[in-house]
């Protein structure tokens, strides 16, 4: 478990495709909550929408794919993160692999390819579970068959 | 007997009506067709009458002339019935057949007024047909009786919804008992020996008053008349213990059918035991649906773990503390030298070991020195951070992906767990829900209630048996000494021989006609029972359905027709058979008897095929009119009464089997059901020689159209 650090992205903005709004929603449970329903969790796997948001991030950076949208959706501002430290951490890490070790005074260049990584991964995580009838199980499928294929690496 | 014609004049509407029947013992069937209300009863009661008089009428209130005669106006009423009388005589070794032609005329006069009429003593003439003309009969009432016996009337003289009273559940069973127990009576002329016992009994008390009176000796009188108390008292107990018996058996049978109610209603559960079950099983629903809750929940949670994101992004994660690790070993990171340079200032001595106290030049560098470094890259720190932490919270950590997935697996096993242990609980509460419809409290009470009751009737009954028992027996011992007594008096007095005589001879009359009937009885009973049986299996028992579920079918000891079941229970046909059955049974009954009694004489029977499917109705039919020799036994003459949709589907068995088929309508028929106009100015019975497969001016039907019926020139 990671110890609690300075959050430095608590400025910035987490984002993900406007195109992709009505679709996290539809699979996170704190759109139901807002609207007074009780999110059946088969249905809506995801408790946050910066939880969609890691797992697309996730399979962006395995994917190598980042993607800047015509239109992004801030749905969240960086300050979420505290709550996962060990988020913070592998952002940090991934800046210094991708961006380069100066980029960690960049906390905006940061977040700006995490979201771009979150957009690219979103948009493959999204359709393996459109049109499906208990998207958790679609999505655990989807996710052992990642970490069976990290493994294999 | 055989019937040769009829002929009816103002019979009700059968104001002129030949008709003929089939003497070919081949053919021995004649059909009378007819629809409801064309006058087949009308025929049946006029064929009765002629026979058997009034007595043979169902109710003596109705008139028989027709019912538009006009008031005030006598109306001559006649019926006439052709028969032969036959009879097999062994002559030098061969079976002779003697016939010897009758002619029956019966006739009455009415006199119709409104609502009532006045109906003279009827007049009977009976004549012997002869080559040289015909020959009145003396006491033709008496002739008639031998020869066709007023009891078995309803045995020869059948309607098939009247036959079925015999096995009827809207009768008591006594009724329906004294019913097939006169029938068997009547049939075996067992009235007769019971007559005759009777007065023999009546001689016996006669001789035995005599014998005392003659005896002149008080002791003898006393004897006697304590003798005739006694066997008085005896007979009516024992016909007591007789009536107690067959109670005791029917009630036996319904403790037997209360208590299989009641095990069925118990079948279904205690319903206690069902309810508790009902509640295990909500709880174990609601126990299974907070486990779902609590899986599902920690299932969404394992998609926000930090395993998980270690797993896919071993990889860039990996190389970045690759990277890492070199600056370490290039000795860019981590920064110590700032907690070095303070811990010296705390010890106050330099690694050197020059002394750092205040104020000391050593102190001022190596303060200055600190300050320098505070003010270096944050970039440095960041990196020594990352360094530190990814090397415990990233490279420590064995396998995250295993660890996850390891975890994901056991998390999908207990969500399995948990859908089952719902489904289970569900399925319980269906089944327990149903079973308590199913259970009505208060049904088990009151089934519980009717068997106790019967039990306690039994009870009652076997108890009041026993007691008669206990006095029949008793009493047997009193008689046997008093009887002895008796006889020993009587001895004494040689003035009494005489009647000592005729008394002993008397007494061994009444015990040899006593010990005939109960033996005649016995066993006419069991034969009729097999061949009923014989007969009613082989109408029926051809359907695989039904021999399935019965056995059989037999007269019981104390004459109730019961049907065997296929797990050897007895129970009441009303109950248990199909309309169609019912009809078969007691047809087969009915023909049983004639069969066994071995009276030939012509069997009528009306409207015999109500009810049947086509096969049984073959079946039936073919059993009941087989030629001599073929399955039935005797000789045969059966004329049946058929309506078109009895006659529908057997045609061919009529084509086979019929002598004589005429058709019979009734000319208020028109314009209703009838095509033609009869152009008749009264009401009546038209006959005509219409077969089952004809029709004429007559007769035809406007519903007959589409039937198949060759138009025949009336």
């Amino acid at each position: 478990m990671a110890r609690a650090v300075a959050n430095p992205f608590v400025n910035t903005d987490l984002k993900i495709p406007e195109a992709c709004w009505d679709a996290v929603r539809s699979l996170t449970s704190t759109f139901r909550d807002e609207g007074g329903e009780r999110a059946d969790i088969d249905s809506s796997p995801f408790r946050r929408y910066v939880d969609l948001w890691w797992l697309g991030l996730c399979i962006g950076v395995r994917r190598g794919v980042r993607t800047t949208p015509e239109r992004w959706h801030t749905f969240t501002p960086g300050v979420v993160l505290s709550s996962d430290p060990w988020r913070i951490l592998h952002l940090e890490l991934l800046a210094v692999q991708t961006l380069g070790r100066e980029s960690l005074a960049e906390p905006g260049k940061v977040i700006g390819m995490a979201n771009d990584y979150a957009a690219a991964g979103l948009d493959e995580l999204l359709g393996q579970l459109r049109g499906v009838a208990e998207p958790i199980w679609a999505l655990t499928t989807f996710i052992k068959t990642e970490l069976a294929t990290a493994a294999d690496h | 007997m055989r019937v040769k014609a009829a002929r009816f004049h103002n019979f009700r509407l059968l104001r002129d009506v030949r008709l003929e029947f089939s003497l070919d013992q081949q053919r021995p069937l004649t059909v009378i067709r007819g629809q409801n209300a064309s006058g087949k009863t009308s025929l049946l009661t006029g064929l009765t009458w002629a026979l058997y008089g009034t007595q043979g009428v169902t109710s003596t209130s109705q008139r028989l002339s027709p019912s538009d005669w006009a008031d005030g106006e006598v109306c001559r009423v006649s019926a006439q019935l052709d028969f032969q009388q036959v009879a097999y005589n062994q002559i030098a070794g061969r079976v002779v057949e003697s016939v010897v032609d009758y002619r029956v005329i019966r006739e009455v006069t009415e006199l119709p007024e409104g609502d009532h009429f006045t109906r003279e003593p009827d007049v009977l003439t009976l004549y012997r047909l002869t080559d040289e003309g015909d020959k009145p009969v003396s006491n033709p009432e008496l002739e008639l009786e031998d020869m066709l016996p007023p009891a078995m009337k309803d045995i020869f003289f059948t309607d098939g919804d009247s036959a079925l009273s015999f096995i009827s559940s809207q009768l008591s069973a006594v009724a329906r008992r004294d019913q097939v127990k006169d029938a068997i009576k009547a049939l075996l002329g067992l009235d007769l020996l019971e007559d005759a016992s009777k007065h023999v009994d009546a001689v016996r008390t006669k001789l035995r008053q005599q014998v005392s009176a003659a005896a002149g000796d008080n002791r003898l009188d006393d004897v006697q008349q304590i003798l005739q108390k006694r066997e008085t008292s005896q007979q009516r107990d024992e016909e007591a213990r007789r009536d107690v018996q067959a109670q005791i058996e029917v009630l036996g049978r319904q403790l037997q059918d209360a208590e299989a109610a009641l095990q069925t209603a118990l079948q279904n559960g205690r319903y206690e035991d069902v309810a508790a079950d009902l509640a295990s099983a909500k709880k174990q629903l609601a126990t299974g649906r907070g486990l779902e809750k609590q899986f599902k929940a920690d299932h969404q949670t394992l998609f926000e773990a930090e395993d998980l994101s270690l797993g896919l992004l071993r990889e860039p994660l990996h190389a970045a503390l690759e990277g890492l690790h070199k600056l370490h070993d290039a000795g860019v990171i981590p920064k110590t030298a700032v907690p070095v340079f303070q811990d010296r200032l705390e010890l106050g001595i330099c690694i050197c070991g020059a002394t750092l106290a205040d104020g000391s030049d050593a102190r001022a560098h190596l303060e200055a020195l600190i300050a320098e470094q505070r003010t270096s890259d944050e970039e440095q720190k960041t990196l020594t951070r990352l360094f530190h932490q990814g090397r415990t919270e990233v490279e420590a950590v064995d396998d995250p992906g295993a660890a996850w997935v390891g975890e994901m697996l056991g998390l999908e096993f207990n969500r399995l767990s948990a859908l089952q242990l719902i489904e289970d609980a569900g399925g319980q509460i269906k089944l327990s829900e149903r079973r308590l419809a199913e259970i009505s409290q208060s049904e088990v009470v009151v089934k519980r209630g009717a068997r106790d009751s019967l039990r306690a009737a039994l009870t009652e009954k076997e108890s009041r048996r026993q007691q008669l028992d206990g006095a029949i027996a008793g009493r047997s011992e009193l008689l046997s000494k008093e009887r002895d007594e008796f006889k020993r008096l009587m001895d004494a007095d040689r003035k009494l021989n005489v009647f000592g005589g005729r008394l002993d001879a008397a007494e061994e009359v009444h015990r040899v006609l006593s010990n005939s009937m109960g033996s005649l009885q016995r066993d006419y009973l069991v034969q009729v029972s097999e061949r009923m049986n014989e007969l009613f299996m082989q109408m029926v028992g051809f359907d695989p359905a039904l021999a399935q579920i019965l056995r059989g079918a037999s007269i019981t000891e104390n004459y109730e027709i019961m049907v065997l079941t296929a797990d050897d229970r007895l129970v009441k046909p009303g109950e248990f058979l199909n309309g169609a059955s019912q009809r078969a049974l007691t047809l087969a009954f009915i023909w049983a008897l004639t069969e066994v009694s071995g009276v030939l004489a012509p069997r009528f029977i009306d409207t015999p095929l109500g009810m049947m499917d086509d096969t049984v109705k073959k079946r039936v039919l073919r059993l009941l009119t087989s030629p001599q020799g073929e399955v039935s036994k005797g000789e045969k003459q059966v004329i049946m009464f058929l309506t078109r949709s009895e006659i529908k589907d057997v045609e061919d068995v009529l084509d086979e089997r019929a002598g004589i088929v005429a058709t019979i309508t009734n000319t208020e028929h028109y314009p209703g059901d009838l095509k033609n106009d009869p152009r008749r100015k009264r009401p009546e019975i038209l006959v005509c020689s219409c077969d089952h497969r004809q029709v004429c001016s007559i007769c035809e039907r406007r519903l007959d159209a589409g039937a198949g019926l060759v138009l025949r020139g009336a």
